[in-house]
């Protein structure tokens, strides 16, 4: 018991602490956003530091799903050995784009599907009787 | 985009640009170095979405706990809610053991500090309205004891009722005929006083110049009150004060209506025919110009032609002219015209041939050039008024 009595303690003390910090980090996304799509929603607090975890939250958030991504772009270009041989030592130099697709894979895990048309066709035979045409992206 | 429910709206559209940057951002401190559109246009959805759902599950927790405004650990709990695979608290281990705080606390520590590129004013900006005036404010009494003074007066009943709107300018078509009739009459005055002074400078018979701007002035001021007359009989239609009037008006001041004088009344000047360059080599005056004849106006063409001229009256050829041959005479240009224009025409055509005589005359003598310099420029000056007055005449007939 006073021990968990000391642990509420520290964390409490933990979590003063942080409040206290937040007051002087300033989050990515800005308080007047913030503070705009909350109202819209009926979250009222004066209090800043509650607007800046929302924001530093949502932060979090957005950071993880990004990272994913580039994970996954990245394990698109070191996919393709040919290109390595092609080009030799400068293949690293390409540029990381976040596509679509990343995103999506990414999303996935997220539990958001991230769905998107594939190809657009005239019609339901179109691209049929051509063999080598490969499916392109739109 | 199945998953997420994106609603475009119009309203938004500053809120979702300023969080498409904000998460561009992000991205870049991740490691991206460019965005594809869509992707950063969904995951900045997305961002807002995330912001939404925290809102709102943290009010819930604050309703609940019969409060209205929200705490940290309603903040806390709703992060619980949203952390995907989060671990569920128990209800002894106190909220801020909660693993999604303490994730976000190493965050915090960790990661970089970006701050948001631009900044922001405080949005949505309220518009300002300007509200209706009440009655008090327009100083005006509410209609009806029970409408207090402090409501938004009514509007104004033309806009919802099509009032009758009146015509100011009845114009008294008649008044404005006598004003248009005055003006010209008071152009004509001054036209005639620079007759005047033109024709004062010259010598002239005193009797005709004593005359001549005694009946200029009489007459338009006769038919200015012609006019009148005429106009107040238009006028009233009805009684006989009006008819009345005019017949008296015209009566006693129309010299033209008016009876003959009997011979012997009035002096009046003999009329004396002078030779053409006695009259030439003075300063002319005006009216005697209008009194010479048709063919006094082409005088000077007959004083250049050296020959006797085949058609002149025999008088003329005791006039001094130089006649030259047939093969050197100018040629003679005859246009007939009746009316008052005739007068102005041959004065132009006199002054053109002036100017001719000037050139065949060089040999002469500078004095006489001299004068028949000044001479052309008093015709030219009266050609110009004798135009005007054509104009005048016209105007009042």
């Amino acid at each position: 018991m006073a021990t968990e009595e000391m642990q509420a303690e520290s964390s409490d003390a933990a979590l003063l602490d942080f409040l206290s910090s937040l007051a002087d980090y300033t989050p990515t996304i800005p308080d007047e956003l913030a503070e705009h799509y909350l109202s819209s929603s009926g979250f009222q607090c004066p209090d800043i530091r509650v607007t800046r975890l929302v924001s530093v939250a949502t932060q979090k958030f957005i950071a993880e799903i990004a990272a994913d991504a580039l994970q996954y772009c990245k394990m698109r270009q070191s996919v393709s050995s040919k290109e390595r041989k092609e080009r030799g030592p400068s293949v690293k130099e390409k540029k990381l784009v976040m596509t679509t697709e990343d995103l999506a894979t990414a999303l996935r895990e997220y539990g958001v599907n991230f769905k998107r048309q594939e190809y657009f066709a005239d019609s339901p035979s179109a691209g049929i009787n051509l063999p080598s045409k490969d499916k392109g992206d739109e | 985009m199945s998953g997420l429910e994106s609603v475009r709206s119009n309203k938004d559209e500053f809120g979702r640009a300023v969080a498409k940057i904000a998460v561009a951002q992000i991205g870049e401190s991740v490691g991206f170095q460019s965005f594809q559109n869509t992707a950063a246009e969904t995951l900045a959805d997305i961002a807002i979405r995330y912001i939404s759902d925290l809102a709102k599950a943290a009010q819930f927790y604050t309703n609940v706990a019969r409060r209205t405004e929200c705490n940290v650990f309603d903040v806390i709990l709703a992060l619980e809610d949203m952390v995907p695979g989060g671990v569920c608290l128990d209800a002894s281990q106190p909220l801020s053991n909660s693993t999604a705080l303490r994730e976000i606390m190493k965050y915090v520590e960790y990661a970089e500090e970006v701050p948001f590129a631009r900044p922001l004013p405080h949005f949505p900006v309220p518009k300002k309205r300007t509200l209706a005036p009440s009655f008090a404010q327009l100083g005006e009494e509410p209609p009806g004891p029970h409408i207090p003074a402090w409501l938004p007066a009514f509007p104004d009943p033309h806009t919802y009722r099509s009032t009758p709107v009146w015509n100011e300018m009845k114009s008294d078509l008649t008044a404005d005929k006598l004003e248009q009739a005055r003006q010209r009459r008071r152009a004509e005055r001054s036209l005639i006083s620079l007759h005047q002074r033109l024709s004062s400078t010259g010598d002239g018979i005193s009797g005709s110049r004593a005359l001549f701007p005694a009946s200029s002035f009489e007459i338009p001021q006769a038919v200015s009150r012609e006019q009148e007359s005429m106009l107040s009989k238009m006028q009233d239609a009805e009684g006989t004060q009006g008819k009345g009037k005019g017949k008296r008006s015209t009566a006693s001041h129309n010299p033209f209506l008016s009876p003959p004088l009997p011979p012997g009344a009035r002096e009046v000047s003999p009329v004396s025919f002078r030779p053409l360059k006695e009259i030439l080599a003075k300063k002319d005056s005006f009216e005697q110009q209008r009194s010479l004849s048709l063919l006094d106006a082409f005088a000077p063409v007959l004083n250049a032609v050296n020959i006797p001229s085949k058609d002149a009256e025999p008088s003329k050829d005791t006039r001094k002219s130089s006649v030259l041959d047939a093969k050197d005479r100018p040629p003679v240009f005859l246009t007939f015209d009746f009316g008052r224009k005739a007068h102005s025409k041959a004065m132009a055509a006199q002054l053109s041939l002036g100017a001719r005589t000037q050139n065949l005359r060089k040999g002469k003598g500078k004095a006489v050039l001299q004068e028949e310099d000044k001479d052309e420029k008093k015709k030219r000056a009266e050609q110009i008024l004798a135009q005007a007055d054509d104009r005048v005449d016209d105007v009042n007939s």
